[in-house]
């Protein structure tokens, strides 16, 4: 007997196409009153590639608990690789558009990737304590992917004169590697998400310990 | 001493030599259009290589040449405000043009007084050998040339040259002298390397940057994708989450494999404007204007079906060199950098079979068809194949504000005619190629017709 669908597992997939697809289209049809007039071809990879990552944080989290509570780590894996399957095409295409070679489509891949399982991580060891990851989580994925190069920002314009403000804290940002993803710079970030998520899933994996009587 | 100064001198001459450089049109300057060169390169050792021209607005014309050791060649270089000429490692400026004649007179070599024309301050005339003449017209190299005096016009495409100038056969000198000085007055429409005409060529660049192909495609392909996956997980759900999974992996395979086989690739495109004046009986002059641009930064080759004419926005002419290289009735346009967002103009123009004759019955369809009498435009509508030539045309209004007539039509219409344009629609172009070509066009051919 088949085993039953839960709606999270169909909804997750219609998201991530009408996200994703539907972005696309909208970005390069005249269907909307008023046209995308940031997204040119030279970056149509890049503005996919931020998308990409925009869902994984902000939309993935929503679809995380119902499919974690299924039945565990292996489900909450299979769906964020889902995610990454399903937006390939499309990024294929934008990659094609924005003669983006293949190096670059895989790192931009490889960081959507890594985001995707660092949120799943992160979720998932939050729910194995029995913490609401909820509220804390957006308040974290809002400081470091906007909060942190806003004020890398602020320091670099209004800082101390002579002080080259803390460039560095921008680099924390999925975006801001999302925007070099011509560079080493989103692999290594990618690198470093994916290791996170490693961790993450081992600990979240382990034995909880009893408290002593 | 001897030997050695000798050996000294020898080895200082380059091999090939240019021996000659003339201009064919003579002195007078006229920047923006064709100047054929006459070339005589000789090689002692033997030279396969190039003849270019470079040009002042940052481009050259080459012409691909083996010599035999010991071998010499004229050939015929097209040039655009020249001022250098190369081969191999020789190289000959190019004098300046310095003429301040008003008319510039082709004169048949088969004329006897072709030689010796009558001294006139405001005409200059130049003696066109005759076999040069057929690859000059053949290639549209007359252009600066106002008026031809020929000895016998039988044979030679002259319909496209009839479209910017006027031929005449005259076997007298005086008979050429008076129609050479029946022609001062306002200089008929040409197109030039600079579009500095009214009639601005580049109101019909297309606008936008994107690869036309590739944005249809990739709309197309989102909201195919879209729809596919939501059919296949509509039909998997009720089969359990193994045939949810496998739809959304299938689902994916699947579009990637039509990525692969559909997908368009190359980065350039092309649109073609093409525009046939039609001349009496005696054929059709033809206009071709070619633009290309590119969705991202490109470097690559274009390979025309005749020899084309960059028109620039500017008269600052190319940002990077570029070479035009001849290969037979075509060209090759060879690194061609396209900026992101940018395209380039080439333009050229020829003879062709008329499409329409202008008589009692249309041949075939003629779209849009406007009569012109009198500076009054009347728009007729679509005629079809079979359909009487108006003659009697009520009251007509202004010129249409229709870019491709302000551009072309406008250029070549002089006086009261008619033109429409031969084809309902675009269709797909299959001279033109390139290895980044991605999508190239052709647009509804226009078709000018003149009453005189």
């Amino acid at each position: 007997m088949a085993s039953p669908v839960r709606p999270a597992g169909l909804l997750l997939p219609l998201s991530v196409l009408g996200f994703l697809g539907g972005s696309l289209a909208a970005a390069l049809s005249d269907a909307l009153p008023y046209s995308f007039s940031f997204v040119r071809p030279e970056n149509l990879f890049l503005c996919f590639t931020e998308a990409q990552i925009f869902f994984a944080l902000f939309v993935w989290p929503l679809f995380i608990p119902p499919v974690a509570a299924g039945g565990g780590i292996l489900p909450l894996a299979l769906h964020a690789g889902g995610i990454v399957l399903l937006g390939f095409p499309l990024a294929l295409v934008c990659a094609n558009v924005s003669d983006a070679g293949l190096p670059t489509l895989l790192r931009g891949q490889a960081l959507a990737a890594s985001v995707t399982a660092l949120v799943a991580s992160l979720y998932a060891l939050g729910l194995r304590r029995g913490a609401r990851v909820g509220p804390w989580y957006v308040l974290g994925a809002f400081v470091v992917s906007g909060g942190l190069p806003w004020l890398a920002f602020l320091l670099g314009e209004f800082g101390p004169a002579g002080r080259p403000g803390l460039p560095w804290l921008a680099a924390l940002s999925p975006f801001w590697a999302g925007s070099r993803v011509d560079g080493n710079a989103s692999l290594a970030q990618a690198a470093v998400w994916a290791a996170a998520s490693a961790a993450l899933f081992f600990a979240a994996r382990a034995p909880r310990r009893e408290a002593a009587p | 001493m001897t030997a050695a100064l000798l050996s000294a001198v020898f080895l200082l001459q380059t091999d090939p030599r240019l021996e000659k450089v003339e201009r064919l049109a003579g002195p007078v300057h006229r920047p923006l259009l064709w100047c054929p060169l006459a070339v005589t390169v000789s090689s002692e050792a033997g030279f396969r290589g190039d003849v270019a021209a470079r040009s002042s607005f940052g481009f050259s014309v080459a012409r691909r040449v083996e010599l035999a050791p010991g071998g010499r060649r004229r050939l015929i270089l097209p040039s655009i405000d020249p001022v250098e000429v190369a081969a191999g490692a020789a190289t000959v400026r190019v004098e300046a043009a310095r003429s301040r004649a008003e008319i510039l007179a082709g004169v048949d070599g088969r004329l006897p007084w072709s030689g010796d024309p009558a001294p006139s301050e405001k005409i200059l005339f130049r003696k066109l050998e005759t076999e040069d003449l057929r690859e000059l017209l053949d290639f549209g190299l007359l252009e600066a040339f106002d008026l031809l005096i020929l000895s016998d016009p039988a044979g030679l495409p002259l319909a496209g040259y009839g479209a910017t100038g006027k031929w005449v056969r005259a076997a007298t000198r005086e008979e050429g002298t008076a129609a050479a000085e029946g022609l001062l007055g306002p200089a008929p429409p040409r197109i030039g390397a600079v579009d500095a005409d009214p009639q601005r060529l580049w109101e019909l660049a297309p606008r936008g940057g994107w690869v036309p192909a590739k944005r249809t495609h990739a709309v197309f392909f989102s909201v195919l994708y879209v729809f596919a996956g939501f059919v296949a997980l509509a039909a998997a759900a009720r089969r359990g989450a193994r045939s949810v999974a496998a739809a959304v992996g299938g689902t994916a395979v699947l579009f990637v494999g039509v990525y692969f086989l559909f997908f368009p690739r190359g980065q350039v495109w092309l649109v073609e404007h093409p525009c046939e004046v039609a001349s009496g009986d005696e054929g059709a002059a033809e206009w071709r204007v070619w633009f290309a641009g590119s969705g991202t930064e490109v470097t690559t080759e274009i390979v025309f079906p005749r020899l084309v004419k960059p028109v620039f926005p500017t008269s600052a002419g190319a940002d990077e060199p570029f070479t035009v290289r001849l290969e037979g009735r075509g060209c090759r346009v060879e690194n061609l950098r396209i900026p992101a967002g940018r395209s380039f103009c080439f333009a050229a123009g020829g003879d062709r079979a008329p499409s329409v004759r202008p008589g009692t019955v249309l041949e075939r369809p003629l779209y849009r068809a406007t009569v012109v009498r009198d500076g009054k435009h009347r728009g007729l509508g679509d005629l079809v194949s079979g359909a009487k030539w108006p003659e009697e045309i009520p009251e007509g209004g202004p010129a249409p504000k229709d870019p491709e007539f302000a551009a072309l039509g406008s250029r070549f219409l002089a006086g009261d005619g008619m033109y429409g344009w031969l084809d309902p629609v675009e269709r797909p172009a299959r001279d033109v190629t390139s290895p980044a070509l991605s999508d190239a066009r052709v647009r509804p051919r226009l078709w000018v017709w003149n009453r005189k």
